[in-house]
């Protein structure tokens, strides 16, 4: 008897593919409110540039970095999922959880310092 | 007509030839593994892939939290007073990295368990969060209710 075959090959790659995506858009969004209070912050102070304006860039640019992560994440295991559906290379989760990490730093001095 | 079986399906593993150029760079990149991917035997694909999207899923969760917490600091400045408000976003965004590193270890800890055909590890995770979101509903409740 040949064993039968497995039921649902295209869609578990596909919903996790999803999952990924939507992981992404979750973190834009977190790295959006970290931007508008970069940029409100220096609208306030009316364009100069001081040590609120600076840390908040720098907030900023961590969230930019850790979005950039994600996506690049996202797009590579959306890309290599129909190729290697098994378990994912750990870095790759661990990357995920990082960026996700340096988005809280990041958040955690917005916070501090958009007084 | 016949459409034809992907390799991994005939061969049950990582067909490396047949990875798109592109991606090249990030598999070099991500090919240091911990120790625990050379025990036990691979679990079912679609198990791996459940497991994943779990992890996502708790990814996320905390990063709804810290959206969240620098939400309320940027849109609802009136919520409570300024100290009080701080403390509470800082400690939003604190959970949610908490979080973020919580799924990281339950992922893996979840693949070694699959891997070594072990029980899966306790989920004390859901008790925990479904404890906090209440606890964080119940504060947010008050603080509407005191802004009026």
């Amino acid at each position: 008897m040949t064993p039968s075959p497995v039921r649902d090959p295209g869609l578990q790659p596909e919903r996790t593919s999803l999952a990924w995506r939507r992981t992404l858009l979750a973190a834009l969004v977190s790295a959006y409110f970290i931007w508008r209070a970069a940029t409100s912050a220096w609208a306030r102070h009316g364009g100069r540039i001081d040590i609120e304006v600076i840390g908040l860039g720098t907030a900023a640019a961590v969230a930019t970095a850790a979005a950039t992560i994600i996506t690049a994440s996202a797009l590579h295991r959306t890309k290599t999922l129909h190729h290697n559906p098994g378990t994912p290379p750990a870095a790759l989760t661990r990357t995920t959880a990082g960026a996700t990490l340096a988005l809280a730093a990041a958040i955690i001095t917005a916070i501090t310092l958009s007084q | 007509m016949k459409l034809k079986e992907p390799v991994w399906r005939r061969e049950g593993q990582i067909p490396q030839t047949t990875i798109p150029n592109g991606t090249r760079v990030m598999t070099k990149l991500l090919q240091r593994e911990p120790a625990w991917r050379r025990e036990g035997q691979r679990p079912d694909y679609r198990f791996s892939l459940a497991n994943e999207r779990t992890f996502l899923a708790w990814i996320r969760t905390a990063l709804a939290i810290l959206a969240g917490a620098i939400g309320i600091d940027q849109l609802a400045p009136q919520i409570a007073p300024t100290p009080v408000r701080i403390t509470l976003c800082i400690a939003f965004a604190v959970i949610g990295a908490l979080l973020a590193l919580e799924a990281y270890r339950r992922w893996s800890l979840q693949e070694q368990a699959m891997r070594n055909n072990r029980e899966l590890p306790h989920a004390w995770l859901l008790v925990t969060m479904a404890i906090i979101v209440a606890a964080a509903a119940a504060v947010l409740a008050v603080l509407i209710l005191l802004a009026q």
